[in-house]
């Protein structure tokens, strides 16, 4: 049976779920999922559901993204370091796009993701917990 | 072994970076005719013969969907009088021709060559009209090419499995948050960083208005001037909207059409082969990441990496070079990020030195002298090898009107191509 990583991890973002691996040797966590793990190497890895919990760091505002993204224009685009350590970068809400100088200097904050449709993509968007 | 010289650089070549449809020095030129006008100037800066004396050549090119070609080896063999000769296509994007050195060193000290032949060229800024879909009567035929079109084709070098399905970055990763962070850190304001954003770009236009192989010929200042401002910070504000906030629309790169190339040969050798003063390879460095590119915004991991392995190889550390080049695609990135994470400042002393004009090419820290990405223009795979270009006549005291105040002896080059491969060399006047 053909090990189809990039499949099983988009399936599972469709129906809200974010997919990763996890190395059994050294608990290393790779997210979005990759086929070896980059701290000891081991090519085993199992699949683990992510908590979806993190942190936001640091966030730019996007005024001219490209595709399908210009339609949600502007958003925040951020930092997020996620609670079984991988760092993610994502779109995010919650957070302060009048004063987005203000808003990082605040930073880092509690963040809990979500999927949402933007045009024909789905894609994981953390939100600042308030 | 550190600080051993692995390659000798005895010639160096660059074409004009502009528009292959509009910019005279290169007008109507195929990426052919680049690659040999580069190739042609460093073989005779080299005063070398090509048939005779090189042994062997890489050819690099990152984006073939805007000129229509693969296998550049074979196409432009014969234009470079090296008909038959050993090739490979190489490319690690934008840092093909920092890369290059490294392979060429390989080379060299291997002991199969003598004598290597380096050169990469693109035209990002136009397209042949030729294509499975139309027809054309000749490859002169081209059109402006749409730069959303050509970053889209660009962006086949990023993480095209995840992140080019996800949330659209806007590059927000390459600049944007190493301004917001260094701000943070360090306690400066949006508006003291902004100026620290426009100084490194009004350095870009300065020193590019020096370069007669430049894309920008005018300062900024004078561009302000003409537009009716006397406060040419007040103009930065007031008509460069954000990009990516904070990052501004005029603190992007410039795309652009040219060539680059060098020569380098075995070091016990470049005496015999010029008479020019040899510029020795003591040590290079790579390091490849896909995406996250970092944690920490102010200290890339494929920089961190690629620093370390070059000053090792070298014996050398960032504060013993006299000069740096740092890739400029984004100001802040490139001249706090990178020339701290390269150890050129100490961590949070890089702003200060711009706005003190340190690094300009009169200053006691140079960096860019070029105009960098901005200002040079960029043309992806070459961008590199015009950075290598100057260091060289900087270097042999070469450089006329935009010599450096300081005697370059020992100079850093970084570089990173599409999306991250990152290339040290260090480079040293024997």
């Amino acid at each position: 049976m053909a090990e189809l990583i990039v499949k099983t991890y988009y399936d599972n973002l469709k129906n809200g779920k974010l997919m990763g691996l996890k190395c059994p040797k050294c608990s290393t966590h790779s997210f979005p999922p990759k086929g070896t793990c980059n701290k000891c190497g081991n090519p085993d890895l199992s699949w683990v559901q992510m908590s979806g919990e993190g942190k936001i760091n640091v966030y730019s505002v996007l005024n001219y993204p490209g595709g399908e993204f210009q339609a949600v224009a502007p958003y925040a685009f951020g930092l997020v370091k996620m609670k079984e350590g991988p760092v993610f970068y994502t779109m995010v809400k919650g957070v302060d796009l009048d004063d987005p100088w203000k808003g990082n200097m605040k930073l880092p904050v509690d963040a809990t993701a979500k999927v949402e449709k933007v045009g024909t993509k789905s894609i994981v968007v953390f939100y600042a917990k308030k | 072994m550190a600080g051993k010289p692995v390659a000798s650089i005895i010639g160096v070549g660059c074409t004009t970076f502009g528009n292959v449809l509009s910019t005279p020095e290169i007008k109507g030129m195929t990426l052919q005719e680049l690659y040999m006008t580069a190739c042609k100037e460093a073989i005779a800066d080299a005063g070398i013969n090509a048939v005779k004396d090189i042994d062997a050549f890489y050819i690099g090119n990152y984006l073939p969907q805007s000129v229509h070609q693969l296998s550049e080896n074979s196409q432009t063999c014969d234009w470079l009088g090296l008909q038959g000769k050993p090739s490979i296509n190489f490319a690690t994007a934008c840092s093909t021709t920092n890369t290059g050195l490294g392979l060429a060193a390989m080379s060299v000290m291997s002991g199969k060559y003598d004598c290597i032949l380096v050169t990469a060229g693109e035209i990002l800024d136009s397209q042949p009209k030729e294509s499975a879909e139309t027809v054309a009567s000749t490859p002169l035929e081209r059109e402006p090419l749409d730069i959303g079109k050509m970053f889209y084709w660009t962006m086949y070098g990023g993480d095209t499995i995840y992140d080019n399905y996800g949330a659209a970055s806007g590059f927000a990763y390459y600049g944007p948050w190493q301004m917001i962070e260094y701000g943070r850190r360090y306690k400066l304001s949006l508006e003291e960083m902004d100026r620290v954003e426009y100084m490194i770009r009004r350095n870009d236009r300065l020193h590019a208005s020096l370069n007669p192989k430049s894309l920008m010929k005018e300062t900024y200042e004078e561009e302000a001037r003409k537009a009716g401002y006397k406060d040419p910070f007040e103009y930065w504000k007031k008509t460069n909207p954000y990009g990516a906030w904070p990052v501004r629309a005029k603190s992007f790169l410039n795309t652009c059409d040219g060539a680059s190339a060098y020569i380098v040969c075995h070091p016990k050798l470049a005496a015999k082969m010029t008479d020019k003063k040899p510029i020795d390879v003591i040590g290079w460095g790579w390091s490849t990441t896909n995406t996250p590119f970092f944690e920490d915004p102010l200290e890339y991991t494929s920089h961190k990496l690629a620093y370390a392995e070059a000053y090792k190889m070298a014996g050398v550390q960032g504060k013993d070079l006299d000069y740096l080049t740092t890739h400029s695609c984004s100001a802040t990135m490139a001249e706090l990020e990178s020339a701290e994470t390269g150890g050129y400042f100490k961590r949070g002393e890089a702003a200060g030195a711009i706005l003190k004009e340190r690094t300009l090419y009169t200053g006691d820290k140079p960096m860019n002298v070029t105009g960098g990405r901005h200002a040079f223009g960029h043309a992806w795979s070459a961008s590199a090898g015009a950075e290598l270009y100057e260091i060289v006549k900087q270097m042999r005291g070469e450089a006329g009107k935009r010599q450096m105040a300081n005697d370059v002896k020992l100079a850093g080059m970084q570089n990173e191509g599409a999306l991250f491969h990152a290339a040290v060399s260090i480079l040293k006047r024997r």
